[in-house]
């Protein structure tokens, strides 16, 4: 028994069983969660290399895997991130009933998260980029609706993500070359060039990044927010693996400057794109480019001395409220469009013009959307706060530009937030208070809240935790 | 390294994979297409094998064909529609959810052909630059793999109809795997871009049975 064999081909065939399971949809968003949770509690457990006593049975965790001559990798170091993936695909698949995200949700959800991990285990570890490959080929059957032609987003998606894979095998292989000779700049210069415009694919930076308002407007919004999450999360990971692995790349000067500049443009772009959004959908994917900005800024702050990343247990803090703030935010949406009446699909544009007093008729999703808007904008109180305070002090530090920057994006962000409140609370026809979600809705969307203002005023309690997770990166780590 | 004696192979290749890349580029045929695929990963199989075994190129030569196969059977078991109830001409007949048409008037088709000689150039220029920075491969290799990907990157900038796309990257990627043979030989590298293949043909597949499925699947 081998760690590679229960985080990656057990729930790859378990995509089969759920892929069969699938029109009854109950069950097989309870087994995805079940199942999610049990790979998260084992993970936690961090079981590595130990030998296992289940009755007259003695089973040893061996921490790899071979396969074509290659292996699968998963130590006890990357067992915080395991219980990261599993217990946040448990959270994704929690709200996918109400969401109504279709029956290929949770088994190609479970599909994405078993390539993510083998992406994380794989060695040498740049063949990941194929395994990020395919894992955005499964995303594109959510991406779809069946009966409709596919989406123009989810195509520039496929393209994009697809596009990518050779640079980032290709930086692999000058990646080799610069190890062979260090003094050569010009490999050295091809390299970081390479892996830069890779990423710059992988992540969506602009202008990579206009599948997503594309996408976002057209498909399940829930299911868009679950891919805006996991797939920067894992990619994010792969790229500090890069810098974790070669000494050369993580001193150069070159590196903190791309990181930065890239981070500026999407807080600028994320930001005021979505100030001036008029669909509530597209702001969502405009406020993701400020998540991925955030993040670069948050590891592009570079540290006393060259190949420091003191923020780097920041990025690993600030998951837990993005995935929050992305599924409160998502699935009010889905609440407020109507499409989990049943009754009409897309029943209410989520454009603002055609939703002026919704607040009287949802309060609760509308008022949990607003939080939502503000938490990943970094209002106090709320649970994005206790993590962009410290990039702003940390950027502070270093650069002014590049504080105004990261402020100019979360005020943009809070300007589409008055606005959609604006909106909310404008006059209408129906001036009666009435709540029209369910109770389900209800339940989940207010847990939801809680849980926002929880983090919020209490970040003592989980934030440090997952900011040790860092620790996995060695040679980052401050 | 035990490579495939195909040497005197490869200048044919070169031509056959830019004439099937151009071919797929121009054509409008569903049938054309899907034959211009299959004949293209003849040429790759050739490129590849100049530096891998025999084993790995097959692997190539295999998983292309498959993707050919798919997207073909797909094409032609779907229910024709008559998209002009006014006539029963065949050719207002389409493929349920396939769309290979860009234009009817010659202009159309001369543009195309055009633009595909324009990134031919330009690939025979780039050509020797790329041997300067992978250097275990042939120029000839090379022009074979830049001319994929120049004319798979127009086949994806002039089109966003589904199976055109698909068939552009998997154009883009036949390229790049014939370059990236010179430099990484790996069974597991191999099996995993032979999957990326098979999954891209897969979910063109999907793209053409996505308007004909129920709202419920």
């Amino acid at each position: 028994m081998s760690t590679p064999l229960i985080w990656i081909i057990l729930p790859g065939l378990l995509v089969i069983l759920l892929f069969v399971l699938r029109r009854r949809e109950q069950l097989v968003i309870a087994i995805g969660i079940g199942f999610s949770l049990l790979l998260a509690g084992i993970a936690w457990l961090d079981p590595f290399g130990e030998a296992i006593k289940l009755g007259p049975l003695t089973i040893t965790l061996s921490d790899s895997l071979s396969v074509l001559g290659r292996r699968f990798v998963l130590e006890s170091n990357k067992a915080p991130i395991l219980v990261l993936i599993y217990a946040g695909l448990a959270f994704w698949f929690g709200g996918a009933y109400i969401a109504r995200t279709g029956r290929l949700f949770v088994p190609v959800g479970l599909l994405i998260a078993s390539l993510m991990t083998a992406a994380l285990a794989v060695e040498p570890f740049l063949y990941a980029s194929l395994l990020i490959e395919m894992a955005a080929i499964a995303a594109i059957t959510i991406f779809s609706i069946p009966g409709k032609p596919i989406n123009r987003g989810a195509l520039r998606f496929l393209i994009i993500q697809t596009l990518s894979m050779p640079f980032i095998l290709l930086t692999g292989w000058l990646l080799t070359g610069v190890e062979a000779s260090p003094g050569d700049s010009a490999i050295a210069l091809q390299a970081t060039l390479s892996m830069a415009l890779g990423f710059a694919l992988l992540l969506w930076i602009f202008p990579f990044h206009t599948w997503m308002p594309m996408t976002v407007q057209v498909v399940n919004q829930y299911v868009v927010a679950f891919v805006f999450y996991m797939l920067p999360l894992i990619i994010t990971l792969f790229g500090l693996g890069f810098l974790d692995r070669f000494a050369w790349l993580r001193t150069q000067e070159g590196v903190y400057t791309a990181l930065q500049m890239s981070g500026l443009l999407m807080v600028l772009a994320g930001g005021i794109g979505a100030a001036y959004q008029s669909h509530l959908g597209r702001m969502l994917a405009f406020a993701m480019m400020l998540e991925i900005g955030i993040t670069l800024l948050t590891i592009g702050t570079p540290g006393s001395e060259p190949g420091t990343y003191p923020l780097i247990g920041v990025f690993f803090a600030s998951l837990l409220p993005r995935g929050l703030g992305l599924g409160i935010w998502a699935l009010a949406l889905i609440v407020i469009s109507g499409i989990d009446t049943r009754a009409e699909k897309y029943s209410i544009s989520l454009d603002l013009s055609n939703l002026r007093g919704s607040g009287l008729r949802l309060p609760i999703a509308c008022s949990a959307l607003i939080l939502a808007q503000m938490s990943i904008a970094g209002f106090p109180l709320l649970a994005g706060f206790p993590v962009r305070l410290p990039v702003w002090q940390g950027l502070a530090n270093y650069s002014i530009v590049l504080t105004l920057g990261a402020l100019l994006g979360s005020a943009g962000l809070l300007i589409a937030t008055l606005r959609t409140l604006i909106v909310f609370v404008g006059d209408s026809e129906d001036r009666q208070w009435v709540s029209k979600e369910n109770w389900s809705q209800r339940i989940l969307l207010m847990i939801g809240v809680v849980g926002l203002f929880l983090i919020g005023i209490f970040p003592q309690i989980i934030l440090p935790q997952l900011a040790r997770m860092a620790s996995v990166f060695v040679n980052l780590s401050p | 390294m035990s490579t495939i004696p195909l040497d005197t192979l490869v200048i044919p290749a070169v031509i056959l994979v830019t004439i099937t890349a151009a071919g797929m580029l121009i054509t409008q045929s569903a049938t054309w297409i899907v034959t211009l695929l299959a004949m293209q990963y003849v040429g790759v199989f050739i490129l590849v094998g100049e530096q891998w075994p025999l084993s790995m190129a097959l692997s190539k030569l295999v998983a292309g064909w498959i993707a050919a196969l798919v997207i073909g059977w797909i094409i032609f078991t779907s229910p024709q529609v008559n998209i002009d109830p006014d006539t029963e001409q065949s050719q207002v007949k389409v493929r349920s959810g396939v769309s290979l048409i860009y234009g009817n008037t010659i202009s159309a088709v001369l543009f195309r052909l055009l633009a595909a000689i324009l990134v031919g150039f330009t690939m025979v220029s780039a050509s020797p630059n790329i041997i300067r920075w992978i250097t275990d491969i042939s120029i000839v290799t090379a022009l074979g793999g830049m001319m994929l990907i120049g004319l798979g990157l127009l086949q994806l900038g002039l089109s966003n109809q589904p199976l055109r796309v698909v068939i552009g990257l998997l154009t883009v990627l036949s390229g790049f795997e014939i370059l990236y043979s010179a430099v990484e030989i790996s069974a597991l590298v191999a099996g995993l871009l032979t999957a990326v293949t098979m999954s891209l043909a897969v979910i063109g597949a999907y793209f053409v049975l996505l308007p004909g499925l129920e709202e419920t699947q």
